[in-house]
C-alpha cells in the first residue's frame, strides 16, 4: 500500500562543522523546501544526537509527513539511526532515504559553492527517489554463536579467551606456528616492568586448554562470505610435518637436523633448525618444519628424486642415509650416476651463484660404494600378496616397475627377449659410459628382492597374455622399448656396409664386435649417433665423421658427450644431409650428401634445414651407420591386439598407463618414443602405482596433492648461506688413452669430494626431507608427506587482531643498521635482554663485551616526512624502558635521543622521571648520522653518535658502543589481504579503518566485522587487551541478540511481465532463482536470495527487480541529480 | 657522445684537473664542449641571502647552454652542480622568479627555460660507459692501490636521484672499473670538507678533514680520490695541520689517467701537495 | 572550455567502491565536484538501461565501480558487469558516446586513494571531451 499524496520531510545535518564548514547547509535547506512534495525542510547542528532525531520525529508527526530524507554522514554510518527514527515517527522504515553530502562532499571538496551545489543536487536525488519507495519488512535471520578471532597475539588471545570464558565456540586462527605474536618477544614491559613471558604464557596455557577455543595455528585464512551472523569462512592449514597429537616437544629432532638457517625469531640475532620451535614455553608446545616448497632440482627430476636430501646427508658423510633416500625413488643409483642427463642440476640454483652441484655424479658415488660395500639398501618390503604381476621387457621402465612391485609385496616375473637384461642400458649404451659389471650388479639387487628375469623369451611367441593368465598373472606392464632402426628412405640403404645405429651397438654389446671399415661415417645428432661413433672410434676405425643436417645449435645430443666425442677425434660435418648411397656389387663404397642451409623454424621449434642446391658432394666411406631415431616393432604390438599411434607408440591413458585392455598398462619409450633412462625410471613407478591400485580395488590410485614449487630466484638468505667450495671435477681417463679400449671413461668421485659437494647444497626448500629427525622421533611424530588442508568454519562474527610489525631501518643508511654489526632494532635488543634470547639476557656486543656506553635513537620510521609520519606512541616507553634494564645489568651510560617525550598513561610520566633521576641523558635532537669515525684514538672500535642538541644548541659527537633504533610500528603483513576478505578499508598508513574514530573504535562499517589492538594503530599492551575485551563484548552481544534483521532487498518477479526465459535462473550465484513449470515463470526463494540483482540487470522484459533499488527508484535518483 | 662543458673558476687552478680531464674524456670520446662565455655559478654564497644574482648567475650558464642547444650540461666541481641543480629546482617552483630571472637575462637575449640536464662528469662515465669500454683502456695494473672515494657533501644532496645520500657507490664502482680496489667500509665518502670555510675558520674545518684523512687511513687507503676541486684543495693541503700521516688526494680523471698509463703532462701530480707515488 | 563542470553519475557497489568512497572522505582525500554517487547493492545490478538513463538525463559520463574479480561480495556479479560492459561500449560509442565517458573499475574497500585517483582523473578527461549533447555525434 503506498499513500495517497506525498509529504516529504528533509533534514540538513551540519554534523558540527564537518558539513556546515563547507557546506551552505542553510541554502540548502532553503532549496529542499522548493522540491515538489516537500512539506518541511530542515538544518541542524546533529541529526544523529538525540534531539536531531527528536526533531525529525516529531516534525513528522506534526506535519504528518509520510517520506523522509536525511543529507548527511555515509549511510553505512547512520542509515540504521535514522531509519529507525523513522519508524519510530510513525512511517514504515523504508519510506526514507539518505544522501551522504560529508564523505562524499563537503570532505572532499574544495569549493564550498560546488560543494553546496552538490549537496543540493543529492539531496534533490534523495527526494525523487524517495517517493518512489515501498512498504517493506526486514525479516530476520539466526546468528551463529561461534565467533573467528584471526591472529594469536596478546589482543586475540584475550577477546578469545573472554567469548569462551562465556561459553562460546572460538576459532583462534594463528598464522605462526605458536602463539603470542609481538608481545612474548619482549622482556620486560613498561612501565611496571613486569616480564611479558611472565604476564604472557600464563595467558598461552589457558588458550591452548581452553575447551571452547579450536586453536588453529599455523592456518591462515583464505576466504570470507556471507553476512553478519552468518559468515563461511575457508581456513588454510600450512604443512606443519609434524603431529600435534603425537609431539612431545621433547626435542631430540632438533639436533639430529642437519640444516641452519637464521633465526627469523630471534630477528637474525641467532640460527636454528628446519625443524624447531620459537620458544621453550610456545603453545602449541608441538615442534614444526620450516619446508618452503618443493626444491627445482627434484621439481626438474621426472622420477622425482629427492636430490637436495641426499645431497644434504652426504655432505654429513651420512653415505647410507643419503643411498636410502635415493632408493625412494630411484631404483638405480650407480647407473642413474653415469648416464642420467641430470635436468636437476640445470634448475639447481646454485647453478646461479657459480656452478650447479654435481649432483648426478655425487649419486654415482653413492652408488658405487654400495656396491663395493656389497650392500644393497632399499625401502622396506612390505609382507607378500597375492596377484602375479607379467613384466614384458627388461628395460629401465620394466625393471623399476618390477622393483616398486616388489617393494609392495607382489610376485614380479620379467620376460626379456634378449638374452641379457637391461634393454637398452645393456645393449645400446656401450661399456665406456656404463660398464656391464655395475648394470649386473643393480639388476642382480633386484632379483635379490625377488624379481625373476627370464631372458630369452620371446612375448607372443614363446608365453602370451593368455598362456600367462592361465598360470594366473592378473596385470601386466609391457614395456619393450625402441630398438629397431629408423630407415633413410634414400637410394642403396640396402648395401653391405650399411648398418643401423642401435643394430650396430647391439651387436657390438652382446658379441663385442662388429665388422667396422676405416672410413665411418655417422648419420644424425643424437646420442645414438655419439655413441655409435665414439664405439667405432673404439672398433679401430680411423675416420669418424659425424653427418648432421642442422648446425650442432639443434644437436639433440648432450653437449658434455659431443664434447667428449670431438676430444677422442670424431669429426662433425654440420648442415648436410645424406642424399644417396653408391655401391659397387652390393658393397658401400660412396656416400653423396647435400649442403643444407637453415630455413623458418618448424613445430619442434628448431630452425628447419632446407638444401642447397647444387651442393651435392660425394665421399668415399667403408661404413655408414644411420642413426636418425628408432620405432618399436609394429607387427609385435599388433600380435598383442594393442592399439598404436602413428608412430607406432602404444596408446596409453597419461595419468595410470592403462591400456584400452583391462589389467593391461603400458610404459617407457614404446609409449614415450625415444625418451631418457629416468623418464623411464619414473613410468615404471607410475605403473607400479596404477597395477597395485587395479589389483587392490580395481580402479583408479586416489591423487595425491602435489607439493607447490618453491620459486626458482636465488633469494639473498641463500647467497649468504653459499659454503665457499669448488663445483668438484670429475676424475677421467686422458683422451688419447680413451678410445683405444671400451674402458670407463669417468672414474668417479673420493668421498671427499662427495662430501664437499653436499656441503655446497643452499638448501633453498630449507627442510631437505633427509629423515634425520624420524629417525630420531620416538614417538614417531614427524609425517614429511604431510600437506596443506583447507578447513571450512562457519561463524556469526570475527575479530580481526593481525597486529603490526616493526619498521625495517635498512633505507636509513645514515643509521648503519646492517653495515655496522652493533646498530640493534629495538626489537632485536628486546630479544638480547630477554632470558631465553641469544645471550640468555646478558647485555653483550657481538664480539662478547659488556657495553660502557648505549645510544637509543627515537622516532626511527616515525614522525618522518619521508616515512611513516604517524607518532608510533610506544617508542618513546620502550626505550626508556630498555634504557632502564641496561643500565640495570650492564651499569652503562645511556643516551637517549628523542624529538619528544611522549609518557601519557598511567605511571608513564612517573616512569620518565625515574629515568631522568637514574641520570639517563635525554638529547633532544634527531641524529644526523651514526659513523665508526672517532675522533678520540681512545675511542676506536666504537660508534660515534652525532646529533644537534637542540637544547643546548650545539653538535654533539658521542662514542658508544651500542646503538639501538627505537623502530616504529606499521601494520603486520597481509592485512591488506584480510581487509579485503572481510570487506573492511584500511587508512593511508595501512592500519584499518574503525567505524567511528570516537564512537565506533572497535566495529567496522562491515557489520558482525571487530578489530583489536594494533591492526587498527600502534598501541601499547593494556589498550591492546583493552580493545580485546571491547571486541569480544561486542562479538557476545551479537551473539546474545540471537537475530539479526536481514534487508528486505532481495528479488522479486513480476508473473505478469515473466516470459520465462530463465535468463535469471542460469545467472543466479546462489541458485535461488527457479523455473516453476505450473506457472511457467521464474520465481525467487528469498531465503536464498542475497539480492545481487545480478538477475535484475539481466531480465529482458524487467520482470524481476530488487526490492528498495527497483528500476524506477534509480531512474528517479538519477533523474533528481541531473535535472 | 657531445655534452655541454661547464667547467667553473677553480677548474683551471686546480691541481691537474684540467690537464687529466681533458685527456681521459678524449680517451673514453666523451666530448666536453665548454659553454661559450660562461659565467662563475656564484657557488653558495649567495644562496644564504635569498638574493635574486644567486639565481641569474646559474641561470644564465644554463641559458647559455640553451642557446648553444645542449641538451646536457656536465660539471667537474660538485658546488657548480648543486648550484646549478638548486637554481633549476627553484626556478621550477617559482613562477615570479622565473619571470624576473629571465628579464635580466634578456638584456643580453637569453632566456631560460629549464630544459638543459645537469651532471657531473664521473656520474656520466658510470652511467653513459659501458664498465667493459673504460676497462679497455686500462693499461697499467694498479691492483696493489687501494683509494678510498671522497665524493664531497654537495655531490648527492639534497636530492639522492644518483646514488645512496649517505653511502654512493658510484666511484667505488668506477676505480675497481679501473683494477684498484676500494675499502668497502670508508665512512667519510660523503662528510663536508668545510668548503670555502677553510679560509676564515681554519680551526673549525681541520677537524672535518682530520675524519675524512683519518677514516681513509684506518682503512688502509693509500689515496683519496675527488670529484671536487675544492674538496681536492682542502684535504690535500690542510694535512699539513693534521698529526696524521699523509695521504695524497687525487681527482678521479688523474686516477683515471694513471691506469690508462698518462704521461706526467696529462696527469700533472707534481702539482699535488702530498705527493702520489706509484710504486 | 575551462568554466565547463561535467556531470558525471557514479554507480559504485555498496561492498567495495562506496566503502573506498566514504574512506577517500574519511581520509580527506580532494576531488573534483563533479561526482554524484548512486549506491547499489552490486555492480552486477547495474542494468545497462541505467547508464543510458544517465546519459539521456544529461550525465556528461559514468563510472560503474565493483569489487575486485574475485572480491565480489556476490561470488560473480562483478564478473556480469563485467561481461556487459563491452557490448554497452560497442552501444554507445554507435550511439555517439564517446568511449571516455564510460568506465568500469574495479575498486576494493581498501583503494581509497585510487578512488579519488580514478575520479580526478575522469574528470579531467571528460571536461576534455566537453558537453554530451546527443545531438551532436563525437
Amino acid at each position: 500500500m503506498s499513500y495517497s499524496k506525498p509529504k516529504v520531510g528533509v533534514y540538513i545535518c551540519h554534523c558540527g562543522t564537518n558539513i556546515a564548514g563547507k557546506v551552505d547547509v542553510v541554502s540548502v535547506a532553503e532549496y529542499a523546501g522548493t522540491l515538489p512534495f516537500v512539506e518541511s525542510a530542515n538544518e541542524y547542528k546533529f541529526m544523529c544526537s538525540d534531539p536531531g532525531q527528536q526533531l525529525l520525529i516529531d516534525d513528522v508527526r506534526e506535519k504528518g509527513l509520510n517520506r523522509v530524507v536525511v543529507a548527511s554522514c555515509s549511510p553505512r554510518m547512520h542509515e540504521k539511526t535514522f531509519r529507525k527514527a523513522t519508524q519510530t515517527a510513525g512511517i514504515n522504515p523504508y519510506f526514507f532515504q539518505m544522501a551522504c553530502i560529508r564523505e562524499h562532499d563537503s570532505w572532499v571538496t574544495e569549493d564550498p559553492v560546488k560543494a553546496t551545489a552538490k549537496a543540493k543536487n543529492l539531496v534533490r536525488g534523495a527526494v525523487s527517489r524517495v517517493l518512489h519507495h515501498e512498504v517493506l519488512f526486514s525479516g530476520v535471520a539466526d546468528v551463529n554463536p561461534n565467533v573467528l578471532v584471526i591472529g594469536g597475539g596478546i589482543a586475540g588471545m584475550q577477546a578469545a579467551l573472554d567469548i569462551a570464558d562465556a561459553g562460546k565456540k572460538v576459532y583462534l586462527v594463528e598464522r605462526e606456528p605458536s602463539l603470542g605474536g609481538n608481545m612474548l618477544k619482549f622482556d620486560k614491559t613498561f612501565p611496571t616492568l613486569d616480564c611479558a613471558a611472565c604476564i604472557g604464557t600464563p595467558k598461552l596455557v589457558s588458550v591452548g586448554q581452553h575447551e571452547n577455543i579450536e586453536l588453529m595455528s599455523y592456518c591462515e585464512v583464505e576466504n570470507v562470505e556471507g553476512f553478519v551472523g552468518n559468515f563461511e569462512v575457508r581456513v588454510r592449514q600450512k604443512a606443519r610435518y609434524v603431529r600435534l597429537d603425537k609431539c612431545t616437544g621433547c626435542g631430540d629432532c632438533v639436533e639430529a637436523c642437519p640444516i641452519t638457517i637464521p633465526s627469523a625469531y630471534e630477528s637474525g640475532l641467532k640460527t636454528c633448525h628446519a625443524i624447531g620451535r620459537n620458544f621453550a614455553q610456545a603453545i602449541p608446545s608441538a615442534f614444526s618444519i620450516q619446508r618452503m616448497g618443493m626444491p627445482p632440482c627434484q621439481a626438474a627430476c621426472p622420477a622425482g628424486v629427492n636430490a637436495v636430501g641426499y645431497m644434504t646427508l652426504t655432505g654429513l658423510g651420512k653415505f647410507d642415509e643419503a643411498i636410502s633416500v635415493v632408493r625412494e625413488r630411484m631404483p638405480f643409483a650407480a647407473i642413474c650416476g653415469r648416464i642420467c642427463f641430470h635436468p636437476c642440476e640445470d634448475a639447481c640454483k646454485r647453478g646461479q651463484l657459480d656452478k650447479p652441484l654435481a649432483i648426478c655424479h655425487t649419486k654415482r658415488f653413492l652408488g658405487d660404494l654400495e656396491l663395493k660395500r656389497g650392500v644393497f639398501t632399499h625401502p622396506p618390503m612390505k609382507e607378500p600378496r597375492e596377484g602375479k604381476v607379467g613384466v614384458v621387457g627388461a628395460g629401465p621402465a620394466g625393471l623399476s616397475a618390477a622393483y616398486y612391485l616388489a617393494l609392495e609385496g607382489y610376485p614380479v616375473t620379467i620376460f626379456e627377449k634378449l638374452p641379457v637384461a637391461g634393454g637398452m642400458l645393456a645393449v645400446g649404451i656401450p661399456d665406456y659410459r656404463l660398464p656391464r659389471d655395475i648394470l649386473e650388479a643393480e639388476i642382480k639387487n633386484l632379483m635379490d628382492m625377488g624379481v625373476t628375469i627370464k631372458t630369452g623369451v620371446s612375448f607372443g611367441r614363446d608365453v602370451t597374455f593368455d598362456s600367462l593368465k592361465k598360470e594366473d598373472y592378473r596385470a601386466f606392464f609391457i614395456a619393450t622399448g625402441l630398438h629397431r632402426s629408423l630407415s633413410m628412405g634414400i637410394e642403396g640403404e640396402d648395401l653391405e656396409g650399411v648398418i643401423g645405429g642401435t643394430d650396430l651397438l647391439r651387436s657390438v654389446s652382446l658379441n663385442k664386435d662388429a665388422s667396422i671399415g676405416d672410413r665411418v661415417v655417422i648419420i644424425g645428432g643424437g646420442n645414438v649417433a655419439i655413441d655409435a661413433a665414439r664405439t667405432c672410434l673404439r672398433l679401430g676405425a680411423g675416420d669418424v665423421t659425424i653427418l648432421y643436417r642442422r648446425s650442432q645449435a639443434e644437436m639433440p645430443a648432450h653437449d658434455v658427450e659431443v664434447e667428449e666425442a670431438e676430444g677422442e677425434g670424431v669429426k662433425f660435418t654440420f648442415l648436410a644431409a645424406p642424399t644417396r648411397l653408391i655401391g659397387e656389387n652390393g658393397k658401400l663404397k660412396e656416400l653423396e650428401f647435400l649442403k643444407m642451409a637453415l630455413g623458418e623454424p618448424d613445430e619442434s621449434g628448431r630452425r628447419r634445414p632446407t638444401p642447397v642446391e647444387g651442393s651435392e658432394t660425394i665421399i668415399e666411406v667403408d661404413n655408414v651407420v644411420p642413426a636418425i631415431g628408432q620405432m618399436p616393432e609394429a607387427e609385435f604390438l599388433a600380435g598383442l591386439g594393442l592399439e598404436a599411434d602413428p608412430k607406432g607408440r602404444i596408446v596409453t591413458d597419461e595419468e595410470t598407463l592403462a591400456t584400452p585392455q583391462s589389467g593391461i598398462f603400458a610404459g617407457g619409450d614404446c609409449t614415450l618414443g625415444p625418451a631418457s633412462f629416468v623418464e623411464a625410471v619414473a613410468h615404471g613407478r607410475q605403473a607400479a602405482e596404477s597395477i597395485q591400485s587395479f589389483l587392490e580395488h580395481g580402479g583408479l590410485r586416489e591423487v595425491k596433492p602435489k607439493e607447490k614449487h618453491l620459486d626458482p630466484g636465488l633469494t639473498e638468505e641463500e647467497r649468504k648461506r653459499a659454503r665457499p667450495i669448488q663445483r668438484q671435477k670429475m676424475p677421467a681417463l686422458a683422451p688419447d688413452r680413451r678410445n683405444v679400449n671400451f674402458a670407463e671413461v669417468e672414474l668417479g668421485f673420493t668421498e671427499e669430494m662427495a662430501m664437499a659437494e653436499g656441503q655446497r647444497c643452499l638448501n633453498c626448500s630449507i627442510c631437505c626431507q633427509c629423515g634425520e629427525c624420524t629417525r630420531k622421533c620416538g614417538p614417531q611424530a614427524i609425517d614429511l608427506n604431510d600437506h596443506e588442508r583447507i578447513h571450512e568454519l562457519d561463524v556469526g562474527s570475527i575479530i580481526v587482531a593481525t597486529g603490526f610489525k616493526i619498521f625495517d631501518p635498512t633505507p636509513l643508511t645514515h643509521y648503519g643498521f646492517g653495515r655496522y654489526p652493533e646498530v640493534y632494532t629495538s626489537l632485536q635488543f628486546e630479544r638480547l635482554n630477554n632470558a631465553t634470547g641469544p645471550t640468555e639476557g646478558k647485555i653483550l656486543t657481538k664480539d662478547g663485551r659488556v657495553p660502557e656506553k648505549v645510544a637509543i635513537i627515537h622516532c626511527v620510521g616515525s614522525r618522518d616526512q619521508a616515512y611513516n609520519k604517524y607518532c608510533s606512541r610506544v617508542c618513546c616507553m620502550y626505550s626508556m624502558k630498555l634504557a632502564h634494564l641496561v643500565k640495570e645489568k650492564a651499569a652503562a651510560e645511556i643516551y637517549e635521543f628523542y624529538i619528544d617525550i611522549r609518557s601519557p598513561g598511567k605511571g608513564y610520566e612517573e616512569f620518565y622521571n625515574r629515568l631522568q633521576e637514574e641520570g639517563t641523558h635525554f638529547i633532544r635532537g634527531k641524529v644526523a648520522e651514526v659513523t665508526d669515525i672517532v675522533d678520540d684514538p681512545a675511542d676506536n672500535g666504537r660508534l660515534t653518535v652525532v646529533a644537534e642538541d637542540t637544547l643546548a644548541r650545539k653538535i654533539r659527537r658521542i662514542p658508544v658502543d651500542m646503538v639501538v633504533l627505537s623502530v616504529g610500528l606499521e601494520a603486520a603483513d597481509g592485512v591488506e589481504d584480510v581487509a579485503r576478505m572481510v570487506g573492511i578499508s584500511l587508512d593511508a598508513d595501512g592500519w584499518i579503518n574503525e567505524l567511528h574514530p570516537k564512537l565506533g573504535p572497535l566495529a567496522t562499517p562491515s557489520d558482525g566485522i571487530f578489530i583489536a589492538g594494533c591492526c587498527q594503530g600502534p598501541k601499547d599492551i593494556p589498550d591492546s587487551v583493552a580493545q580485546a575485551q571491547g571486541a569480544a563484548a561486542l562479538a557476545l552481544s551479537l551473539i546474545s541478540r540471537g537475530k539479526i534483521e536481514i534487508e528486505p532487498t532481495v528479488a522479486v518477479v513480476n508473473d505478469r511481465l515473466c516470459t520465462g526465459c530463465k535468463t535469471c535462473v542460469e545467472l543466479c550465484a546462489y541458485s535461488a532463482v527457479s523455473f516453476s513449470e505450473e506457472k511457467k515463470t521464474a520465481f525467487v526463494n528469498d531465503v536464498l536470495c542475497k539480492g545481487c540483482g545480478t538477475c535484475a540487470a539481466a531480465c529482458p522484459v524487467a520482470a524481476i527487480s530488487v526490492q528498495h533499488f527497483t528500476p524506477d527508484q534509480i531512474f528517479a535518483e538519477i533523474e533528481g541529480i541531473l535535472t | 657522445m657531445k655534452y655541454g662543458f661547464f667547467p667553473g673558476c677553480t677548474y683551471e687552478g686546480s691541481a691537474g684537473y684540467k690537464e687529466s680531464t681533458e685527456a681521459v674524456s678524449q680517451i673514453l670520446h666523451t666530448e666536453l664542449v665548454e659553454i661559450e662565455g660562461w659565467n662563475c655559478c656564484g657557488a653558495t654564497s649567495y644562496w644564504s641571502l635569498e638574493d635574486l644574482p644567486a639565481v641569474v648567475l646559474p641561470a644564465r650558464v644554463m641559458a647559455l647552454a640553451e642557446k648553444q642547444d645542449f641538451k646536457e650540461v656536465v660539471n667537474v666541481c660538485n658546488a657548480c652542480y648543486s648550484t646549478l641543480r638548486k637554481a633549476q629546482d627553484k626556478l621550477a617552483k617559482d613562477e615570479r622568479l622565473m619571470a624576473q630571472v629571465n628579464e635580466a637575462l634578456a638584456e643580453e637575449g637569453l632566456s631560460y627555460t629549464g630544459s638543459t640536464k645537469i651532471r657531473h662528469y664521473m656520474e656520466v662515465l658510470v652511467n653513459d660507459l659501458d664498465p667493459d669500454d673504460i676497462k679497455k683502456h686500462v693499461k697499467v695494473d694498479l691492483e696493489a692501490l687501494i683509494v678510498a672515494p671522497y665524493y664531497g657533501c654537495q655531490l648527492n644532496r639534497p636530492w639522492g636521484d644518483m646514488d645512496d645520500r649517505q653511502h654512493p657507490v658510484m666511484m667505488d664502482r668506477l676505480i675497481e672499473t679501473l683494477g684498484a680496489s676500494v675499502p668497502t667500509d670508508y665512512s667519510a665518502k660523503t662528510l663536508c670538507c668545510g668548503a670555502s670555510h677553510v679560509m676564515p675558520y681554519e680551526k673549525n674545518c681541520l677537524p672535518l678533514v682530520k675524519r675524512i684523512v683519518g677514516d681513509a687511513l684506518s682503512k688502509g687507503a693509500r689515496a683519496i680520490s675527488t670529484v671536487c676541486p675544492l674538496c681536492q684543495f682542502n684535504v690535500d693541503a690542510s694535512q699539513s695541520g693534521l698529526d696524521l700521516p699523509d695521504i695524497p688526494v687525487l681527482f678521479f680523471t688523474q686516477l683515471l689517467g694513471l691506469a690508462f698509463g698518462l704521461e706526467e703532462k696529462d696527469l700533472q701530480l707534481k702539482k699535488l701537495l702530498v705527493p702520489f707515488k706509484t710504486n | 572550455m575551462s568554466d565547463f563542470e561535467p556531470k558525471i553519475i557514479a554507480f559504485l557497489c555498496n561492498w567495495c567502491a562506496y566503502v573506498a568512497a566514504d574512506t577517500a572522505g574519511i581520509a580527506r582525500y580532494k576531488q573534483k565536484p563533479n561526482v554524484r554517487v548512486i549506491r547499489v547493492l552490486c555492480s552486477g545490478m547495474v542494468d545497462p538501461s541505467y547508464v543510458l538513463k544517465a546519459f539521456a538525463a544529461g550525465a556528461d559520463a559514468v563510472l560503474v565501480g565493483g569489487c575486485h574479480p574475485g572480491d565480489c561480495h556476490y561470488i560473480s556479479g562483478n564478473f556480469k558487469a563485467m561481461r556487459r560492459a563491452p557490448l554497452l561500449k560497442k552501444l554507445l560509442t554507435e550511439m555517439g558516446v564517446a568511449s571516455g565517458r564510460f568506465r568500469l573499475e574495479w575498486i576494493a574497500a581498501s583503494d581509497a586513494p585510487q578512488y579519488a585517483e580514478i575520479i580526478n582523473e575522469m574528470c579531467e578527461e571528460v571536461a576534455g571531451l566537453g558537453p554530451l549533447s546527443p545531438s551532436i555525434t563525437e
